[in-house]
């Protein structure tokens, strides 16, 4: 099978994306694929990230990372960030797209030992927790992680 | 689990994805930023592990590695400061300065979700006693790809689904389970051309779930695959019994019995000795045997553990077949 993208060599990257009953296949050689992991501007790369470029178009393109030097654009080509502050850089391009394809926006899972012995990281973790057990109507145990909420309050109040 | 899961299902990969903080993702990262997160990740290891520089690995050692899934094919393709770390055992990896930082990941075989996760988690425990990680409160473990924020995490298990994918209702089957956003990828060809049968079952979302979380999915994904693989398998028997046979035992007498066999024979054959095996046709001891020595005599592979070199595809080809027949004897019987 040749690649999509080239239509020269033979394709070794296959995927099949179904989703209300509607496949989409993809088959890339490596060179392609790499071209989208890497953000050489491919077809591909343009097709996949072009609701970024479309809901954002009027945007300035202009924006450059401060810390690594990423540009929006090419963000936008590749999809892939250059440090962790252009997680604050590009939000708002960020996000959106974050929020389409994660389960919403707050992180409920593992924290690393040092962020987690903060106060502040605990209760951001609970908080998130608390909607958790809300959203899936588990009323036991939002009661439970509300409790631990206010006594983590009181102690960091010094009550 | 039943013995149709055993069968179904071939090994378990569960990875997570972490940076450093303070240093630029690999895609900025300059040499001397990328020995720093080398040296850190390792100095947290230690011990029963081995440090890799891809640059340094000649092509067979670094194809082996990538055959046997403890790197990406992008790591030896494109990452100038790549390398890996691997545990004596081949169980634990951590990629380094790949897309991320830090890729560390655990393979086991069978469905070993919850034990592959208490592996990695424990890794990562330790490399972030001696690490920094990227985090935010808000949106978790920072990656180079939004794809993966949050957990960073990859739960991955390798499935062996060939009525499924012979009578054409894999895409159905995985069509049901829409709702716990899994993604399937064929590991050696897609859909019909799946030469293999095998598949990856991963979850696509990272964020807003608990690791927890995306274990029971991914359990629940293969759960029902293997179920619907086993109906379909009654199902193909039962229509077609006499061309499956026929398939199953002719894969069975060349395998067994060729002088030379290329690498795609090889995956195809081994798919109708374990579905063989399954119908009870062949009397395959170990299924698990028959994975491991798929592995082992994937191209790389084989180079590096032959008696002999091996220079041409031919010369390749013969060694292949020769370990094939010898293999078999033990196995099957």
């Amino acid at each position: 099978m040749l690649c999509d993208a080239c239509k020269k060599n033979e394709a070794t990257y296959h995927t099949i994306r179904q989703y209300n009953g509607i496949k989409t296949e993809t088959h890339l050689c490596s060179e392609c694929r790499r071209k989208f992991v890497t953000g050489g501007k491919s077809d591909f790369a343009n097709a996949f990230f072009s609701d970024f470029s479309s809901a954002f178009g009027t945007a300035k393109k202009k924006r450059v990372c401060r810390e690594c030097g990423t540009t929006e654009e090419e963000f936008l080509n590749t999809g892939y960030v250059g440090c962790e502050n252009c997680y604050k850089e590009f939000a708002n391009l960020i996000l959106p797209r974050v929020s389409q394809m994660q389960q919403g926006l707050i992180h409920v899972g593992k924290m690393p030992s040092v962020a987690a012995s903060t106060v502040e990281g605990e209760y951001a973790r609970l908080k998130a927790e608390l909607k958790k057990a809300v959203d899936a109507e588990d009323y036991e145990r939002a009661a439970k992680i509300n409790l631990k909420l206010k006594k983590l309050k009181n102690e960091s109040q010094g009550v | 689990m039943t013995e149709n899961m055993k069968d179904s299902v071939i090994s378990t990969r569960v990875r997570l994805a972490r940076n450093l903080k303070g240093i630029p993702f690999p895609s900025k990262i300059g040499a001397g930023q990328a020995n720093v997160v080398a040296g850190k990740v390792y100095e947290a290891l230690g011990k029963g592990y081995k440090l890799y520089n891809i640059a340094r690995l000649n092509e067979s050692e670094a194809g082996a590695l990538v055959e046997k899934h403890l790197i990406s094919k992008e790591l030896v393709a494109s990452c100038p400061f790549g390398s890996v770390i691997v545990g004596d055992d081949e169980t634990l990896s951590v990629m380094l300065n790949e897309e991320d930082h830090v890729r560390e990941q655990v393979i086991l075989s069978g469905l070993k979700l919850e034990e592959a996760y208490r592996l990695v988690d424990g890794l990562d425990d330790r490399i972030g006693e001696n690490a920094q990680f990227a985090f935010s409160e808000r949106l978790g473990y920072l990656t180079a790809c939004p794809t993966n924020l949050g957990t960073g995490m990859r739960a991955s298990v390798m499935m062996f689904l060939p009525a499924l994918t012979i009578t054409d209702t894999l895409m159905q089957s995985v069509n049901a389970l829409g709702m716990l956003n899994i993604a399937l990828r064929g590991v050696y060809g897609e859909g019909s051309d799946a030469i293999g049968f095998i598949y990856q079952i991963s979850n696509r979302r990272t964020l807003g779930l608990t690791e927890n979380d995306i274990l029971g999915l991914v359990r629940t994904a293969v759960n029902h695959l293997s179920e619907a693989e086993e109906r379909a398998r009654e199902f193909l028997i039962a229509t077609r019994e006499i061309s499956v046979k026929d398939e199953i035992m002719r894969a069975y007498g060349i395998a067994a019995n060729a002088y030379r066999l290329s690498n795609q024979e090889l995956i195809r054959y081994f798919a109708f000795i374990k579905l063989g095996a399954y119908y009870k046709l062949i009397p395959v001891k170990r299924v698990f045997a028959l994975d491991e020595l798929m592995t082992s005599l994937q191209p790389y592979n084989l180079i590096s553990a032959a008696d002999r070199p091996l220079n041409t595809p031919e010369e390749r080809d013969v060694y292949r077949a020769e370990c094939v027949r010898e293999a078999l004897k033990e196995i099957v019987g």
